[in-house]
């Protein structure tokens, strides 16, 4: 049905945006079963963890009778089936239990430092892009010439170094040895400045984390463009510009660019979940207050409520990734259906 | 080969040597203290002394062993993972293939620094569980290349000709359809292995490694504070870690120019 549908929709632009629509929607209603297989593998986990949690709520010297009383109490002795939906409704409304270190919501204690994270994060994947994008069409104008060895070499290189390394060798050259930027923090040290100057700050701050955060992404975004204007370069479309007399700069950038940024999208869309792994590690690293370092202190004190709320969330996070960069996908390219 | 390959080849087998070699190469033991406390490099400390006085070039020798153990253990895995739940879907098909995709989507879907951070932290730290958790989680892309190369061989002419001649369906497996799944197969399960140093690193550098076992990642991250004093206990130990993955991703690079 929908197939016909699709193809009924070819004919008219009203009809073809029904179909969008129509297929939009399916692929925006298939999260669900991912986000219950997630939270699935999240509860799963917990009860394989050791240790009875009604020892841990009623102490070991109770009796058998206060035993029974505290599993009917929390529900423990309901089937797991049951358990877990309970599970899944407590998230639902956003309750995701308090944290054993600060005595607050883990929802609240994490939602402080999603800012300061996604700012990172934001900031690292702008400057992936910008850089990478020109740098991977320059190295692709002469393929397998000094220049695009040289790129794509420094990009495996890159790609292969630990982000937490590169970001200590930053921090021992551009702060340490030559003073140009600051060490750590998000802010200097007593700062009460406001407006500008605090943005200012901020900036300087950012600065350093954020280009070391970028250079994986760079390094995978290089070879990706590159990879995909080589291919465009060969194809047809570029062949009647060219014929036609385009010049070879507009071949490349009206032509041959718009081609090769799909597989751009779909990478920076797939390397979401890479994306925040690597922003936890910077964060370490710069001392930056986000959720990795919030992370990080949770593990130490082993605040697991704090450390599933940061699972489920990143998790989710790359889940609504995926569907965005399915979207713009669609956007991008009208002629892509999902299945 | 080429010269991307033979680099990737030499710089792997630099390090295979070190973790082979590792107790023949240094005098020292990797947890012993047996310096000065922050010795720069030294003709007796090669890449000198960490806060406690232990060897950093032991620690860098021996965490070769660690690290590579973790890697091959997970590639072997993965490996296994991802052939037979490829060949199982694309093999059956029907409904069999369908739970299979949806479960490698899941898989693909959940980030997997994040799940075995929840598991060291639910079941505490341990090699064999850090392999086990990557081993079980790593294998959807290798899973999806082999479902769609065994689909594109079910129709190629010798796979008809093997079934003409009567072998069975589990002979046609293994011996016609595997062996030629198999080179894509081992380039993906190499690009992984270095991805497999990466999150064993990480672990490494947050604390969250085997405290029992030398390894890369936790030379890096006990250098973390110390970067103002001891610049070398944070460059010797990346620096490995960076070879060994350059090596191996160079080298799984150049076979897949081979086998494309």
């Amino acid at each position: 049905m929908s197939r016909i549908r699709a193809k009924l929709a070819l004919r008219g632009n009203g009809t073809l945006r029904s179909m969008s629509a129509h297929v939009l929607w399916r692929r925006i209603l298939m999260i669900v079963p991912t986000v219950l297989g997630v939270l699935l593998v999240g509860f799963l986990l917990i009860r394989l963890a050791p240790g009875d949690p009604v020892l841990a709520l009623a102490g070991e010297h109770g009796d058998a009778a206060y035993y029974t009383f505290m599993r009917a109490r929390f529900g423990l002795d309901e089937p797991m089936a049951t358990q877990f939906v309970t599970w899944v409704r407590r998230i639902a409304v956003g309750d995701l239990g308090t944290s054993y270190v600060h005595g607050r919501s883990a929802t609240a204690v994490i939602l402080e430092r999603v800012p300061a994270t996604l700012l990172l994060t934001g900031t690292a994947l702008c400057i992936a892009i910008v850089c990478a994008i020109p740098i991977g069409a320059f190295a692709s104008q002469r393929p397998y010439a000094a220049r695009d060895l040289a790129v794509s070499g420094a990009s495996l290189v890159l790609y292969s170094a630990p982000v937490f390394w590169i970001g200590q060798i930053a921090i021992l050259l551009f702060a340490l040895r030559l003073g140009w930027l600051p060490v750590q923090g998000m802010t200097d040290a007593g700062s009460t400045t406001y407006g500008w100057p605090r943005a200012l700050d901020t900036a300087r701050h950012l600065l350093l984390p954020a280009v070391v955060l970028a250079t994986h992404e760079i390094a995978v975004l290089v070879r990706v463009t590159r990879a995909g204007v080589v291919e465009a370069m060969a194809r047809e479309h570029v062949r009647t510009a060219r014929a036609k007399g385009v010049s070879e700069r507009a071949v490349l950038l009206r032509h041959a660019l718009p081609a090769a940024l799909l597989p751009v999208i779909t990478v920076v869309g797939a390397r979401a979940g890479h994306l925040l792994s690597g922003a936890v590690l910077v964060e370490v690293v710069f001392g930056w207050p986000g959720m990795g370092r919030l992370l990080l202190a949770a593990l130490q004190a082993r605040d697991l409520p704090i450390i599933m709320a940061v699972f489920l969330l990143t998790s989710c996070a790359v889940v609504v990734v995926n569907l965005l960069t399915d979207l713009a996908y669609v956007l991008r390219d009208p002629r892509i259906r999902l299945r | 080969m080429r010269l991307e390959g033979k680099l990737g080849a030499a710089l792997c087998f630099v390090v295979l040597f070190a973790a082979l070699f590792a107790p023949v190469l240094t005098s020292f033991d990797p947890f012993a203290l047996v310096g000065g406390s922050l010795e720069v490099p030294s003709s007796t400390h090669w890449l000198g002394t960490d806060a406690l006085g232990r060897d950093v070039f032991s620690g860098v020798l021996f965490g070769a062993r660690t690290s590579l153990f973790v890697a091959g253990a997970v590639s072997l895995l993965t490996l296994l993972c991802g052939l037979s739940i490829g060949v199982l879907g694309a093999y059956y098909g029907g409904w069999i293939d369908e739970g299979l995709l949806r479960l490698t989507e899941l898989l693909q879907v959940l980030p997997r620094f994040f799940l075995v951070i929840v598991v060291v932290a639910l079941l505490g730290p341990g090699v064999h569980l850090l392999i086990l958790t990557l081993g079980l989680t790593s294998w959807p892309v290798l899973a999806r290349v082999v479902r769609g190369d065994v689909l594109a061989l079910y129709h190629a002419e010798f796979v008809e000709a093997a079934e003409a001649s009567g072998a069975s369906p589990v002979r046609i497996l293994v011996r016609t359809i595997v062996p030629n799944v198999l080179p894509n197969a081992l380039v993906i399960v190499g690009l992984l292995f270095g991805q497999v140093l990466l999150i064993d690193a990480s672990l490494g550098f947050l604390g969250l490694a085997d405290p029992n076992a030398m390894t890369w990642g936790l030379l890096v991250g006990q250098a973390q504070p110390l970067l103002r004093v001891a610049w070398w206990m944070a460059l010797f130990p990346g620096l490995a870690i960076t070879m060994a993955v350059l090596g191996v991703n160079l080298f799984a690079e150049s076979m897949s120019r081979r086998t494309a």
